[in-house]
């Protein structure tokens, strides 16, 4: 069966870090002046107002900072996967580097603030993998 | 003041319109638009030649100003706003309208909010409209995640408040309860059955910590209303409700996306309330009552926090000690809300603070309220308005 949800649109701006699921490596974009880490990818560094990045790979290591539970989707596809996990995920390269992801690989009343994480990568299609985390 | 109080009590609430509020109003955005206003130009004894502006706002689901005016007949207009927002708008379009008096640009500046919000184009489904397949800007990082409307990004918040303050799920429903107990006493209200902690307790989830009675309505319906330049108010059949301050603002990254938020737990009114307040020459103790934006309840905890009614992280014991119940410190919701009475993208809520500032509040009047507050939610960007009678 064809994958039901919506993918990613990659533009100028993201095009990196969907490349870096592909190939299953978590890369953010990192300021070349002051080696800030910024996500979501933006034009400019909001720490020092460069313009210059590079793609940088990171461990894939976190924590959950915040996380909700669905029960209730409003597209039948995100439906069928429910109950799910959407979670803040802090990167362990710097403080307040946050992903939105899912956490799967427990159940949903295991997942808690704190909890140790580990960047995995679901091949949703042939061109896409989405960045999911389990717990570490 | 350093001229900050240059705008305030310039402009006055001189009309409000309704239509009724339901799930399904058989006929179009436009046609409601058309009915609020016509009630609100009346209700300021107005005719629509008499107005010459016009704001709204919407996120691609609203009647536009020009369509508007043109089927109003309005003879000419100095300035028209199509807004695009959403709740952090509600109070940000009347402060467009008391600009435009203030500055001498209009005389009578009508602002409404209409939407099918049930029945056509619902909000907490804007991320999925039929046959979508990819999805780019900002969303390209939260919907192929199932992050797919505001129930789920705001209960990520709530979530982080009960982990920083201890807030719990119980308080959420004193919120709930409070306010359809105000409803209750509302004709106009959708959700009009009292309803108990319990029920709270066992309403099924939606997106834990939100259940289904955290979650506001979805409503077709429309409100609008009249400012007027404050010279003129007088001409008004009403009591003008005078607009004493105002604001659109905050800080950080957008609210559904707050990647970039360094904080996850203070909201939009931790940066505009100090000024909000200073401009309208008031301070919190002045406020009677708060008409906060509450599509889920704990956005009212939130508000209520970060405008000053109570400390930072006290907002959960302090909505279960009933100062938000009438008669309690800060009476909240007086309608019902939008967890109650219905859900014009926060539009209603303003109309209920400017009909309490009339004493027009019935059976839910907060007695001799002279200075309201009310808001619009956007999580660290959002409006809030300081009316007084």
């Amino acid at each position: 069966m064809p994958y039901a949800n919506p993918l990613p649109a990659p533009d100028l701006e993201t095009q990196g870090f969907w490349d870096g699921c592909r190939e299953h490596e978590l890369r953010i974009l990192r300021c070349e002046a002051c080696s800030t880490y910024i996500h979501q990818p933006a034009a400019m560094c909001h720490a020092c107002n460069s313009t210059r990045f590079q793609w940088t790979r990171v461990s894939g290591e976190g924590e959950v900072y915040s996380w909700v539970v669905v029960h209730h989707a409003p597209t039948a596809g995100f439906q069928a996967e429910t109950p799910y996990v959407i979670a803040w995920i802090e990167l362990a390269e710097q403080a307040g580097l946050r992903v939105l992801s899912n956490v799967i690989g427990c159940p949903t009343d295991q997942v808690h603030v704190g909890m140790r994480v580990r960047v995995d990568f679901r091949d949703v299609t042939e061109d896409v993998s989405l960045p999911v985390f389990r717990p570490d | 003041m350093n001229g900050e109080d240059l705008a305030r009590d310039r402009a006055a609430i001189t009309g409000i319109g309704y239509t009724p509020l339901s799930r399904k109003s058989g006929v179009t955005v436009d046609a409601l638009a058309l009915q609020a206003s016509m009630g609100a130009i009346r209700d300021a004894g107005l005719t629509p030649q008499d107005i010459d502006g016009v704001v709204t706002f919407g996120v691609g689901d609203a009647a536009m100003t020009r369509s508007v005016a043109q089927a109003l007949g309005l003879d000419a207009s100095n300035w028209y706003v199509d807004l695009f927002g959403g709740g952090s708008y509600s109070c940000a379009a009347v402060a467009h309208a008391a600009m435009a008096v203030a500055v001498g640009l209009c005389r009578n500046v009508l602002v409404y909010r209409a939407l099918n919000g049930r029945s056509g184009r619902r909000l907490g489904r804007v991320a999925s409209q039929p046959g979508q397949q990819t999805v780019g800007g900002q969303q390209q990082f939260s919907i192929p995640f199932g992050q797919l409307g505001p129930a789920h990004s705001y209960g990520m918040l709530a979530r982080r408040h009960m982990i920083e303050y201890g807030t719990t799920t119980e308080q959420f429903g004193h919120v709930a309860v409070t306010l359809r107990a105000n409803a209750v006493k509302n004709e106009r209200a959708i959700m009009r059955a009292p309803i108990t902690l319990e029920d709270h307790r066992e309403s099924r989830w939606i997106a834990e910590p939100f259940r289904l009675l955290d979650c506001c309505q979805e409503t077709d319906g429309a409100c609008a209303l009249v400012v007027s330049r404050s010279e003129f108010a007088g001409d008004s059949p009403h009591t003008p409700v005078y607009v004493g301050s105002f604001a659109l603002g905050g800080r950080g990254a957008p609210a559904l996306t707050p990647d970039k938020c360094d904080d996850f737990t203070t909201f939009f009114p931790a940066h505009i309330a100090p000024g909000l307040y200073r401009r309208a020459g008031i301070e919190v103790g002045d406020i009677d009552l708060a008409t906060l934006y509450d599509a889920f309840t704990f956005l009212v905890i939130g508000q209520l926090e970060d405008f000053g009614f109570c400390k930072k992280g006290e907002g959960g014991p302090f909505v279960a000690d009933g100062h938000i119940a009438p008669g309690g410190s800060i009476p909240v919701g007086t309608n019902g809300g939008l967890l109650s009475e219905g859900y014009v993208h926060g539009l209603n809520n303003v109309l209920e603070a400017v009909g309490q500032l009339r004493g027009d509040g019935g059976k839910r009047q907060v007695p001799g309220a002279e200075v309201a507050l009310a808001s619009g939610w956007g999580a660290n960007v959002g409006s809030a308005l300081i009316l007084r009678r």
